[in-house]
């Protein structure tokens, strides 16, 4: 991966620690002046070295005191207009610390505080008009080590190094974890023990007012663990329980006990039982159809740690022996797992999917035929062209979906408002829901008309595999064939591409009533009139919006 | 050979990538250049949570110079 890193300071030793990490490529200009100049140039080398991301390692106070407010404030401004014309590099721009030296009275407020302040707010305003710029938090660092042990004076003026050696393991552990938040490789499910990991000790042998966790002191540490494993499921992170004990007693405890900030549906998969955790972690697995190599478990006792550890792919990290630490812990765990730049709408809505999943898994049982789990799931399925806010979720389904997908056709952002601007094309999106839960924008489909003709050609026609095996895709191009009669549209054709991955969507056509006209390496291609089209038997009720 | 000696040898391989001695003078090792030295004293300042005068940077030519900060 191609990383460069700019800095207004020298930062030699911390591009000799990057360039040791292997899976990195380091670009960094010859001397540490230069940094804007690259920048602003369009031929540099930086631009040269096409660079995934860019790391600005600017030093706050160099910059304060070098340009003074307005000039230094401007820098910021040329950073942020490069980000807007280079949509495919992502920059992070450093919240800055700015340590004003300068002699000043007591009472009065000094220009580097108020620099400090106005750099980061505006830091933060472009984080959220760009996509591609994110925040590389070195303030946090300095808050966490101290001034004094962050910069070294000796450095600094026998070498123009602002940064000790110990600043630079913070930094370089810092951009590891961005680069891993970035390339969206976090995990995806925390699964935690209770007796002495989410309250202080056993609730089956103290009942729950005897258990430890209370909002001021020895059980203020628990509240304050499940404080931050809360904030965690907000970012997106499944919760799982695996816990000895009996579900009655801890239920008791999530309905009645005060000082509880977990609520029961927050926990996705609960196995409170007797049972051997391996197994109970296998089971997690398999409801909520995930690899185990996603999970992170959290237990206090080091023989279930070393039972899982043995047995199962999943992490396991060491529980603190010291559990006044245990907040921290979390703090830990979540930048050494769960790091994320920012959290989408799904993100935002991913418990409550998957509580809705396994309660249709339940229904699924519950009913005599397939047949009747559809009906009974009381579907709605709403149909629109798509308008300009959907563009950002159109090429997400076109780049994420592997299965459902008649042509594999990637399309960047770009490509999906060219085709929505085209007016020989037709771009149609549908949501569902149903009686548990909304699934979103799932189903999607570019039509290219050719009304001379009187003929349309589906270019791809695409569904997330979250709604499986529930006809919906069949009801999704039947209206979009309504809609193209209607027109005057008498032939369509379709086409199958096919991939490693996109078996489910092969006999797609033929589903449909589909007249197969042409066959070449696997490449089908197909007609259909729309006047003698086959009848579509629908589960969902239909919403159409023009 | 003592535990600050040996500490501050595997400072120095960690910062030169090869092994020194102590009195070896940093004249004979090309990897030892200013920018090396600058490290070497930033860590050993760190690791033993010391202050090297900075007029005495440039008298330190071996890695045996810095026991007389280390050790006071």
């Amino acid at each position: 991966m191609n990383i460069a890193i700019l800095s207004n300071v020298n930062v030699t030793h911390v591009i000799n620690e990057i360039k040791k990490i292997q899976e990195f490529d380091v670009y960094t200009p010859n001397g540490y002046g230069i940094w804007l100049e690259e920048i602003i140039n369009p031929f540099s080398e930086l631009y040269n070295f096409e660079p995934e991301v860019v790391f600005f390692l600017l030093d706050g106070s160099e910059l304060f005191e070098r340009l003074g407010f307005e000039h230094a404030l401007e820098r910021l401004e040329i950073i942020v207009n490069k980000a807007k014309v280079n949509k495919n590099i992502h920059f992070f721009i450093p919240e800055i610390d700015v340590w004003d030296k300068r002699i000043i009275p007591n009472d009065e407020l000094s220009q580097g505080r108020i620099f400090e302040e106005a750099w980061n707010k505006k830091v933060y305003d472009s984080v959220s008009l760009l996509s591609n710029i994110h925040v590389i938090k070195l303030k946090s660092i300095v808050e966490y080590i101290g001034r004094k042990d962050f910069y070294s004076d000796k450095l600094w003026y026998l070498g123009g190094i602002k940064f000790s050696n110990l600043a630079v393991k913070y930094i370089i552990d810092e951009i590891k974890i961005l680069v891993k938040a970035y390339k969206k490789e976090r995990k995806k499910v925390l699964i935690i023990d209770l007796d002495n990991t989410l309250w202080g000790g056993v609730v089956g042998e103290v009942g729950v007012s005897g258990i430890e966790l209370s909002d001021f002191k020895e059980g203020r540490r628990f509240k304050d663990f499940q404080n931050r494993i809360k904030e965690m499921k907000e970012t997106g992170v499944i919760l799982a329980i695996a816990s000895k004990n009996n579900e009655n007693d801890v239920k008791e405890v999530f309905e009645n006990h005060k000082d509880m900030v977990l609520e029961w549906d927050d926990i996705v998969s609960k196995k409170i039982n007797w049972e051997n955790k391996v197994v109970n972690i296998k089971q997690i697995a398999e409801e909520l159809n995930l690899g185990i190599d996603s999970f992170v478990f959290i237990d206090d006792s080091p023989m279930e740690r070393e039972l899982v550890k043995e047995n199962l792919p999943c992490e396991v990290p060491d529980f603190p022996t010291d559990t006044s630490q245990l907040n921290n812990f979390a703090i830990e765990i979540y930048r050494k797992y769960f790091y994320t730049l920012r959290i989408t709408e799904e993100d935002k809505k991913k418990t409550q999917m998957y509580l809705a999943e396994s309660k249709r898994e339940e229904l699924k049982k519950s009913v005599k035929n397939i047949d009747e789990f559809l009906e009974s799931l009381e579907m709605k399925m709403k149909i629109w062209k798509a308008k300009p806010e959907d563009v950002s979720r159109i090429a997400e389904l076109t780049q994420k979906t592997n299965q459902f997908n008649l042509t594999t056709i990637r399309l960047t952002e770009a490509e999906v408002l060219e085709r929505m601007e085209d007016e020989n094309y037709d771009v149609y999106l549908a949501s569902v829901e149903d009686k548990f839960g909304d699934y979103g924008k799932v189903l999607l489909a570019f039509v290219k008309k050719n009304q001379k003709e009187k003929t349309a050609e589906i270019e791809n026609i695409l569904m997330s595999c979250r709604v499986f095996g529930r006809n919906l895709e069949l009801q999704f191009l039947e209206y979009i064939q309504e809609r193209l009669e209607k027109e005057g549209i008498e032939k369509i054709y379709g086409k199958y591409i096919p991939t490693a991955k996109n078996k489910p969507a092969e006999d797609f056509y033929e589903r449909m009533g589909y007249r197969l006209i042409d066959s070449k390496d696997g490449i089908k291609t197909y007609e259909q009139d729309i006047q003698n089209r086959t009848v579509i038997r629908s589960y969902a009720r239909l919403e159409y919006e023009n | 050979m003592n535990d600050l000696s040996k500490k501050l040898l595997e400072i120095a391989h960690e910062i030169l990538g090869r092994w020194v001695e102590l009195e070896q003078d940093k004249q004979e090792v090309p990897e030892w250049d200013s920018f090396a030295h600058l490290m070497l004293i930033n860590r050993v300042e760190e690791e033993f949570g010391i202050a090297i005068p900075i007029e005495d940077t440039a008298n330190i030519r071996k890695l045996s110079d810095f026991l007389q900060y280390i050790s006071k």
